[in-house]
């Protein structure tokens, strides 16, 4: 089923995704041009679980989408940077909570057909905020925290937005024992 | 007073638009005053997949390769919403019929979620279609080059478990549905 690239150049490219147009064989012989990948960066985002079993969402303005969100808090790799070593530092950054129990949730991609980039999730349990924040600029975000129950409640009414990570805090659920 | 999160929006731009690929430049104002530019947004249509059962209870998935990784992951069907639909489930009922070939008795809506509201403008809307009975008469899209596969429920939580579903939102949907249909509980 795989394409066969014939040709391929950046059409684009900036600080946050490059867009690449490629030329492509398909196994049937139809040549496809162009076809666009949106390069993008590969991200983490971590389910924070607190000391006293809640966990820690971020609430902020998304400007593509035009909606205020509560979401994991995490951020895009930097260069060379290993996705755990980068959720680290981004939960400590964004949050202020450090753990010394990190472990990998599991990775996807957000959207496989157009773009290159993956979303490694990570679980940080027995969390304490201990550090100052440290905001982007672009950032003006709360960090919330939430009980269990009040968790499945968001869950229930679909207050939770983010559909790249929704499958990853069900995942982190199921590994809680907070779902069966 | 509550606090502002939202953005005003001073100025937008088109980068450049392609069937897949449309993206937008933005310059807003933040609640402090300060600006952000450019702001990029990749525009993108509402979409809608399903967890979609045949008449004696297999579910169908379908492998289909995704150039923008280079892989032929398992993924559930789906497509667009397109302008011409009347409903998100007649949009659905397409999708399906188009991609596999088969038609359900009944699509029921589960809810629908943001794509990554961060960089995308749209949603996804989520189903459970119920019943599917393949017609030989329907004529798939050529275009799409998908190989459909029917496996067990079974099935679909392990390979849930064992991280085969690559395509995040997706994954999302599958969890939707097995809450819906009680094989999943919150405790």
């Amino acid at each position: 089923m795989q394409w066969k690239i014939l040709d391929s150049k950046m059409v684009f490219q900036s600080k946050m995704f490059q867009a690449r147009a490629d030329k492509c064989l398909l196994p049937d012989g139809r040549v496809m041009e162009p076809y666009y990948v949106i390069e993008m960066p590969d991200w983490t985002n971590t389910v924070i679980i607190t000391k006293d079993q809640k966990i820690v969402l971020v609430r902020q303005y998304r400007h593509a989408k035009g909606i205020t969100t509560l979401e994991l808090p995490g951020g895009i790799l930097e260069l060379g940077e290993e996705p755990q070593a980068s959720a680290i530092r981004e939960m400590r950054e964004e949050t202020g909570y450090v753990s010394s129990e990190i472990e990998f949730l599991f990775q996807v991609a957000p959207n496989p057909a157009i773009n290159n980039n993956t979303a490694y999730f990570f679980m940080a349990k027995n969390a304490e905020k201990l550090a100052d924040t440290c905001f982007d600029p672009y950032e003006n975000i709360e960090i919330e925290t939430y009980t269990k129950d009040e968790l499945k409640e968001l869950l229930a009414e679909n207050k939770l937005q983010h559909g790249v990570q929704l499958g990853a805090i069900y995942h982190a659920m199921l590994r809680l024992g907070w779902m069966c | 007073m509550e606090r502002q999160f939202e953005w005003k929006l001073l100025k937008r731009e088109q980068l450049f638009k392609d069937r897949w690929a449309d993206i937008r430049i933005d310059t807003c104002e933040k609640p402090n005053g300060s600006i952000i530019t450019p702001f990029y947004t990749y525009q993108f249509p509402d979409f809608a997949t399903a967890l979609a059962f045949t008449k004696d209870g297999k579910v169908i998935l379908e492998k289909i390769y995704r150039h923008g990784v280079g892989l032929t992951p398992l993924e559930l069907p789906g497509g667009c919403v397109d302008a011409t639909d009347d409903s998100l489930e007649e949009a659905m009922a397409r999708e399906l019929l188009e991609e596999t070939g088969y038609r359900f008795d009944k699509i029921e809506y589960l809810g629908k979620v943001a794509h990554n509201p961060f960089i995308h403008n749209n949603y996804m809307h989520m189903f459970i279609a119920h019943g599917g009975v393949f017609d030989p008469t329907q004529v798939l899209d050529e275009e799409e080059d998908v190989e459909v596969t029917l496996v067990s429920l079974e099935e679909v939580l392990v390979l849930l478990k064992q991280q085969h579903f690559l395509q995040a939102m997706q994954v999302c949907t599958i969890y939707y549905a097995l809450m819906k249909m009680g094989k999943m509980v919150l405790q």
